[in-house]
């Protein structure tokens, strides 16, 4: 039943991935169809995101090995991972200061993921059918180049949680200083220091002794933890570093660069030595993040090998198959005047890599928008369209619109 | 087999610990690494050998700190003293992932803690104990 309903997902999702240009209303598109995926293996081979494992250290990723092999006898029908290795090889990365960095090692490794997939079924509805049976495999990754810094208001919400946690610490040594068993900690610890000038070298005695001194240590700073933890939580810092971490958000301004690419590869006769690659695809995002306000600036450029719908051939004039596609896209968005402003300018350029049969296009929209107040925006759009029809003269192809509302003057939240 | 002894591991919490390390007569330096988990977390540490403050308020991990050479060691305590904040939005698990080497053998333990709050934190402590 799993099998089927998997088999249902992944050509279900490699349909909408692939043609996800199809019916697309050239009036209405924008920068989004050109995104890139967030696992571009599963979207390539079309696995559900529900049936993908996210192990987060090695022995998790044994055990999802473990259970798809059936204990590692046998090749599953589906098996899908994506893996951050920044968890498996380089964990000292991982904690809320690093994050904070913006160096290409510390970027690249917190964003760096691999997307693995494997299928073996048949055509839909004869899924268990073993003659009919394809393997399939894709292969994905996406990281970061460049990423924006954090924003002014979360390094101070940052430097706030610092503060209390620097408290906190001080509050951990006075209960521990003010424990009452932290005066036989001293006795122990000078015990233990003291056993080689007490016995001889060699003797057997300083290893029982030291043991027995040990296990009593190890009792004590268990107590004393313990207590001093509970001592902790009653503190002011505690629940303020508790308010302010449970609030925290990290908001980053400035430049950004993402890259993601994957393939997958069709295995016609069920052996890995002879292999096709059915479709790839590779994303390169840029653009300036700058928080809630100011300017925003995306570029999209994205290539793909055989997709199942061709961006820039609107009438399915040719066939997918040995064809490469580039489409790219750039947007700018200006807020200002408090909001009250909103400039975009956004456009898309498409084209097909392989065969001239169709040239290339391109499409650019612009938009202002402003607020003048009691619920009365002026707002203006021009234009030129990818098959350029409407152009004529300037290609404009939006009007100066005045929208008035009906009725008494209603206030509109600028949130 | 899965690793059944980890997995149980896994699922305690332990956020002490007591433990020594055989050092020899060289001059080899000791080093630490102090891995702050899980993703996202927020950390604060202060390390002591004996009296003397080797590191005061550091963020986050340390990796390969040295804290001193074999022979200079010997009969002395390493305490280090951490407090791990549940920033994470995605998990409430806090812990570390402590090791020496360039002593007579590695060493390896792991501490952590599930904490049921968000934003919660945790004070840590380790104490190990250099012999011969």
């Amino acid at each position: 039943m799993k099998t089927r309903i998997l088999f249902a997902l992944i050509f279900g999702c490699t349909v909408r991935l692939f043609a996800q240009t199809e019916a697309i209303d050239t009036s209405k598109v924008n920068l989004d169809v050109l995104k890139a995926p967030s696992s571009p293996a599963f979207n390539l081979l079309g696995l559900s995101p529900s049936d993908i494992d996210r192990p987060t250290d090695v022995n998790a990723f044994a055990l999802s090995l473990q259970n798809s092999t059936k204990n590692f006898t046998a090749l599953p029908n589906s098996y899908a991972v994506e893996l951050a290795p920044v968890y498996l090889f380089q964990k000292k990365l991982i904690t809320l200061d690093q994050f904070k960095a913006s160096d290409f090692k510390h970027v690249f490794w917190q964003s760096f993921t691999l997307s693995m997939g494997y299928t073996h079924m048949g055509p839909e509805g004869k899924e268990d059918v073993d003659s009919l049976r394809k393997s399939k495999a894709g292969f994905g990754f996406k990281f970061s180049i460049i990423r924006p810094k954090f924003s002014e208001q979360t390094q101070n919400v940052y430097d706030n949680l610092v503060i209390q946690q620097k408290i906190m610490l001080k509050n951990y040594f006075s209960a521990e200083a003010k424990h009452a068993l932290t005066k036989e900690v001293v006795l122990v610890r000078d015990s233990l220091r003291k056993l080689t000038s007490i016995y001889p070298r060699g003797d057997e005695r300083i290893v029982s002794e030291r043991t027995r001194l040990m296990a009593r240590l190890e009792e004590l700073n268990t107590k004393i933890n313990e207590d001093g933890n509970v001592e902790l939580e009653g503190t002011e810092a505690f629940q303020t570093a508790k308010k302010i971490a449970a609030d925290f958000k990290i908001e980053r301004v400035g430049p950004f660069l993402d890259f993601a690419a994957g393939l997958t590869l069709d295995f016609p006769d069920d052996r890995f030595n002879n292999s096709l690659v059915s479709k790839g695809g590779a994303w390169l995002t840029g653009g300036f993040e700058s928080g809630n306000q100011g300017l925003t600036v995306m570029g999209i450029a994205r290539y793909l090998f055989q997709p199942d719908k061709i961006f820039a051939d609107d009438n399915n004039v040719i066939q997918s198959k040995d064809v490469s596609t580039f489409d790219a896209g750039g947007k700018l968005l200006f807020n200002g005047f408090s909001g009250r402003l909103a400039l975009s300018t956004e456009v898309i350029y498409r084209s097909i890599l392989t065969t001239s049969t169709i040239d290339p296009s391109w499409r650019l929209v612009f938009n202002t928008e402003y607020d003048i107040g009691k619920n009365k925006k002026l707002t203006f759009a021009f234009g030129r369209n990818f098959d350029g029809a409407i152009s004529k003269g300037g290609n404009l192809i939006a009007a100066l619109n005045f929208i008035s509302s009906f009725g008494s003057a209603r206030k509109i939240s600028s949130n | 087999m899965p690793n059944i002894k980890l997995l149980f591991k896994e699922a305690v919490s332990q956020t002490s610990l007591t433990d020594v390390y055989q050092v020899d007569e060289s001059n080899r330096l000791v080093k630490i690494n102090l891995v702050i988990g899980d993703i996202g977390q927020a950390s604060i540490s202060t390390i002591k050998l004996d009296d003397e403050v080797l590191l005061n308020e550091h963020l986050g991990s340390l990796v390969d700190f040295s804290i001193g050479r074999n022979s200079a060691i010997v009969n002395r305590f390493l305490n280090i003293t951490t407090i791990v904040t549940d920033v994470s939005q995605d998990h409430n698990r806090t812990g570390i992932d402590f090791s020496i080497k360039g002593g007579v053998n590695l060493y390896h333990c792991a501490l952590s803690k599930q904490v049921s709050n968000q934003g919660d934190s945790v004070g840590y402590k380790i104490e190990i104990f250099f012999y011969q």
